[in-house]
């Protein structure tokens, strides 16, 4: 299980610089060309490439995975299994999306992981590592992924994103989704929770209904309320916050701006509730703003979505209502720190760990 | 002691560089001597050298990825701990350290 979310782990660390490439590209092109600024066939050429890449973004993923799992072996195996999640090869089958790419990672990782280990003679030891392995495995994969995988996934894949578009499109849902993702990131600042709605955001980034930039915009406030509310309510109520607290504020209001989430967990380990609850509150009031309106953007990171965004005016007011909700929510809750008691160094003690060798 | 370790997130932006300075920190308050490697979003940073790990007595693997040039880490001494882990308790896991190497 462990190596698997490892894995998981570190396929997001690599397709990352790809989606914030395609993003901002598709972002940037979409905007010269729709507000007649500069509309050359040129920025139309890259936009489409843009979009090529973006469709790489599962063959990327699925590679990196597997080669967590089997090392160098197991990379171009995920890669073509990945490669088909999202180009399905066989007609009357669909994309199987990131669900697909998952099951591709995982599969390519442990056939390389267990072939490597199978016995063979010496004379054929060569003959496995530079044909058995990548024609075999690469066969293999083609098989489950273009076949079972792109029919039963790949319904399944279809089913989710068209009633995920139909909420989406439904002011009434789409506000609670959009709220719900928001506060999902505000709630472990850059953890697993936020993790699996930002890897949410990217499964359906490349759906051509553009569904994608809708919940990536949904994101934003669960992204930026948590760090720029604490920063802000420890200026305004410094007896409510510690002295290394305040002085981390503007640090801490800078790392919300451009989408540092983390440089909330210094507040959060000392007060958990009363932070981690006044800011879900604020980034869900601030998702479900940007999902109920239908913002969009393509543009990834704090305030770089900013200028991408479908409206920023309102944008920026889902931002700023759901930093102010948790900034007066913490305010108001808050206990006033006694300084006569140095505070006890917020060590958790509760884990273990093994020397090996 | 002589303490060297490495630290890599996901991102490879914020965790790793807070989880680094967290065990820069406990360590050295603990009066050993310490060096960290980054392996972040640009890559590998602060690199450890072949004599850096010779002369360690404990390498920290704080990582959620796969780490890179694990090759050099072999028959080493080691423990492997997860970013978040470092992050919260960096005292602990020095003094759990001291206690399992006595």
């Amino acid at each position: 299980m462990k190596k698997f979310q490892q894995a998981l782990m570190t396929g997001v660390s690599y397709m990352l610089p790809l989606i914030v490439f395609s993003g901002m590209t598709i972002a940037l092109t979409g905007m010269l060309s729709q507000s007649g600024t500069l509309d050359t066939p040129a920025v139309a050429t890259l936009n489409g490439f843009a979009w090529t890449m973006i469709n790489l973004i599962p063959a990327i993923f699925a590679a990196y995975m597997a080669y967590s799992i089997g090392d160098k072996a197991a990379l171009i195996p995920g890669f073509i299994g990945g490669y088909i999640a999202a180009h399905p090869p066989v007609e009357n089958t669909s994309a199987s999306g990131f669900l697909g790419a998952i099951m591709a990672g995982f599969l390519a990782g442990y056939a390389v992981l267990y072939l490597r280990k199978v016995k063979v003679p010496d004379f054929l030891d060569s003959i496995r590592k530079t044909l058995f392995i990548p024609v075999l495995t690469g066969w293999g994969i083609y098989l489950i992924m273009a076949y079972p995988v792109a029919l039963v996934v790949g319904a399944l894949n279809d089913l989710i994103i068209s009633n995920l578009i139909t909420l989406s499109e439904a002011p009434q849902y789409a506000f609670l989704l959009g709220g719900i993702l928001s506060a999902m990131c505000a709630f472990d600042m850059g953890g697993p929770i936020g993790k699996i709605a930002i890897t949410f955001v990217f499964a359906v980034w490349n759906d051509p209904s553009g569904l994608g930039f809708v919940v990536n915009a949904a994101v934003f406030p669960g992204i930026m309320v948590p760090a720029l509310s604490v920063g802000i309510a420890s200026l305004i109520a410094r007896e409510k916050y510690t002295e290394d607290e305040i002085r981390l504020a503007p640090a801490s209001i800078l790392s919300g701006l451009v989408g540092i989430t983390e440089s909330t967990l210094p507040y959060a380990f000392r007060d958990p509730i009363r932070i981690i609850g006044a800011n879900m509150i604020g980034a869900f009031v601030g998702g479900a703003i940007m999902m109920g309106l239908g913002i969009s953007t393509a543009g990834v990171s704090g305030v770089f979505g900013m200028p991408m965004a479908s409206n920023i005016g309102l944008f920026i007011l889902a931002i700023l209502v759901g930093t102010a909700i948790s900034v007066s929510l913490q305010i108001a809750v808050k206990k006033p720190v006694d300084r006569t008691v140095q505070a006890e160094e917020g060590d958790d003690a509760d884990f273990d760990f093994e020397i090996t060798m | 002691m002589k303490i060297v370790a490495v630290t890599a997130c996901a991102t490879g932006v914020a965790h790793t560089f807070m989880a680094k300075r967290a065990i820069e920190d406990a360590a050295k308050k603990r009066g050993h001597q310490i060096k960290v490697e980054t392996q972040g979003a640009t890559g590998i940073e602060n690199a450890l050298t072949r004599s850096d790990i010779e002369e360690a007595d404990i390498l920290i693997l704080a990582t959620d990825i796969k780490l890179a040039k694990m090759e050099r880490f072999e028959g080493v001494k080691k423990v492997t701990i997860p970013v978040a882990t470092v992050i919260k308790s960096a005292n602990s896991v020095i003094k759990k350290i001291e206690e399992k190497l006595q």
